[in-house]
């Protein structure tokens, strides 16, 4: 119990963190209180705010209301039940209309707008300027590139070969339901591990750990490790494997990405085409 | 074609399904209730639909594509119904309704508020359709709805690596109806799971989310000249999503981000539609909210959040209603009160 108080009030904290809307509803409800008639809509929206707010922010309360929604969500969707976009609304609405004034006139027209754009400068500092969270440019290039290696595996190895590659790859490998995979997002992403009871095996998260290394400076890998792991990987049920032209950076200087190569292409059966910044290894 | 197919479908149906419902509920006064009312209801109904067909594949094994079409052949029946329950009851009991059109001035204020209101949501519909900064921790729905799409089953294969499940899925998980009201959309309208999930539905959700504040803010400002008021409620509705988008679990962000998820639906639309039905004292259709937030993210043991707003408006407009009871039987003439 006390753990679970400590992680409502830890979860209040960082609710508050990045932006201040939270406290911007507790300032609407208090300027609300004072200013509307408590009977009717108004009177009921900005009371029940309230209360719900209290409820919220206070430890033991918000515990009560983390068990109620259950443990498959965290602190911040006990939220759920405040209205706080509509008492914003309602606070700074009610604001402006009270302070703006009536009539015609520079002097008016001056002081009204003062008013408005105080209001909204108010709502973006609390809104942390409005700044949005996901890198969207970001996003976007390792999605356009992720879809331009699979088209190519595509090409190569046909719709439903079973893949593995790094997870900058396989992220949206799955996106068309049609090819299977050695590990799923839910590898590197452990909220995911909540939609099902599927556990991976010790050898596919060693290769996985071992997959998502290819590029680490500190670590230099021979070519014996990298033909194991990749008769390990076919093993383990992959039909194609993509892996990065860059590992061959981390190769010892007595082997050479040429070395590399042939090493790989003397599997029987074993086909090894270069993608851009990738070798695809097909077992046929 | 198929995408404007789609739109106005799920445009028109729904609005047909929510006069239905309305007029079976509320019979005459079913014309009091917007068409922001209809839209959001009829999506509630479709909702529902689409979780019953769900749990006829999950529980009697039936293929997806046969889940599909009895998906589709329900959401026509219940709207052509409902068309024509509202026909047949307005038939019999005419209603009065405004004899001259109520003429709408356009002032430069309110077109200056327009603006301000049409802005942001131009900005947040480029942003949700060019689906650059969609959130996917901890989210599957897309590779769950091709899983579908492509296995003919539902929860036949794991989403995440194509392959047939070996420990099983949770049953909380397993009774949720929205992946397969995602694919059904798919299955019939011919659109891939991306574009739906990433593109379409978040649209679909800020035009409904949208719709709960004009309702909202047409109860809190409700008199006659207080338009004004409404509209730049909607500004600030609108720049609080604009602003919102700092963390996972605000409005804003859920709305630009992830607008397909279930806690955004709620969040965004079921819980304000909540207000805006308990704000008029209209409580039987929240009810059809309770059911459609349990068909659309997981509330097992608890009843959903909708379903703690309206116990919490209901008591509030309970305890004031016997404070204002209170007040007018000490306040009202002594005659009344039988003394002398």
């Amino acid at each position: 119990m006390w753990q679970m108080v400590e992680r409502a009030w830890s979860g209040w904290i960082q609710y508050t963190d990045d932006g201040k809307l939270a406290a911007l509803v507790l300032a609407a409800i208090v300027y609300l209180l004072f200013t509307i008639k408590w009977m009717g809509p108004k009177g009921r929206l900005v009371i029940y705010a309230g209360i719900m707010t209290v409820v919220c922010i206070c430890p033991v309360t918000a515990v009560v209301l983390m068990r109620y929604q259950t443990e498959f969500y965290d602190y911040r969707w006990i939220w759920s039940i405040v209205p706080v976009t509509a008492v914003i609304a309602l606070g700074v609405t009610l604001f402006i209309a009270e302070q703006c004034k009536a009539g015609k006139g520079g002097r008016v027209f001056f002081y009204n707008a003062i008013v408005t754009l105080a209001s909204v400068a108010v709502l973006f500092l609390c809104g942390g300027l409005g700044t949005g969270s996901v890198d969207a440019a970001q996003a976007k290039n390792n999605r356009a590139h992720a879809e331009c290696i699979l088209a190519q595996v595509r090409q190569q190895c046909g719709e439903e070969a079973c893949l593995w590659a790094p997870a900058d790859i396989l992220e949206y490998a799955r996106l068309d339901g049609k090819r299977e995979l050695l590990y799923g997002r839910n590898m590197w992403d452990a909220a995911l591990n909540a939609y099902s009871y599927d556990t991976y095996n010790e050898d596919e998260n060693e290769l996985y750990r071992w997959m998502e290394h290819l590029d680490d400076w500190a670590i230099k890998i021979s070519v014996e490790e990298v033909e194991e792991y990749v008769q390990r990987g076919f093993a383990a049920g992959a039909e194609c494997i993509l892996l990065p032209t860059e590992m061959s950076d981390w190769l010892p200087d007595t082997e050479s990405e040429t070395v590399l190569l042939e090493r790989l292409k003397a599997h029987e059966g074993r086909e090894v085409t270069l993608l851009e910044g990738y070798y695809l290894l097909e077992q046929k | 074609m198929n995408i404007c197919l789609f739109f106005g479908c799920m445009m028109v149906l729904p609005i047909i399904t929510g006069r239905g419902v309305f007029a079976i509920l509320y019979r005459s006064q079913a014309d009091k209730f917007h068409m922001a009312d209809c839209l959001i209801t009829g999506w509630l109904v479709t909702i529902g639909l689409a979780e019953g067909v769900h749990l006829a594949a999950v529980f009697l094994g039936w293929p997806f594509s046969r889940v599909a079409q009895l998906w589709m052949v329900a959401t026509i029946a219940v709207a052509v119904v409902c068309g024509g329950v509202f026909l047949l009851i307005e038939r019999r009991e005419p209603v009065h309704r405004r004899q001259q059109l109520i003429k709408k001035e356009i002032t430069p204020l309110r077109f200056g508020l327009f603006l301000a209101f049409a802005l942001p949501v131009i900005w947040q519909i480029v942003t949700i359709v060019s689906q650059e900064s969609v959130y996917r921790t901890g989210d599957l729905i897309v590779e769950t709805v091709e899983s579908f799409l492509q296995t003919n089953a539902v929860y036949e294969v794991n989403p995440l690596t194509g392959r047939a499940y070996t420990a099983g899925i949770p049953l909380r998980i397993r009774i949720l109806g929205l992946p397969t009201f995602y694919g059904v959309l798919c299955a019939i309208f011919g659109l891939s799971g991306v574009d739906l999930v990433w593109k379409y539905i978040p649209v679909f959700v800020l035009v409904l989310s949208y719709s709960a504040y004009r309702l909202i803010a047409e109860t809190l400002f409700d008199k006659k000249n207080e338009k004004d008021k409404q509209l730049l409620f909607m500004v600030f509705v609108a720049l609080i999503f604009c602003v919102g988008d700092y963390a996972y679990g605000m409005d804003g962000f859920g709305l630009l981000h992830c607008g397909y998820q279930g806690v955004t639906i709620r969040n965004l639309v079921l819980v304000p539609y909540t207000f805006a039905l308990t704000l008029r004292r209209k409580w039987a259709p929240v009810l059809l909210v309770v059911l459609a937030e349990a068909c659309v993210t997981w509330t097992f043991y608890g009843l959903g959040a909708s379903f703690l707003v309206l116990i919490g408006m209901a008591g509030i407009r309970l305890l004031r209603g016997k404070r204002a009871q209170r007040q007018w039987q000490v306040k009202r003439p002594r005659k009344n009160r039988g003394e002398a």
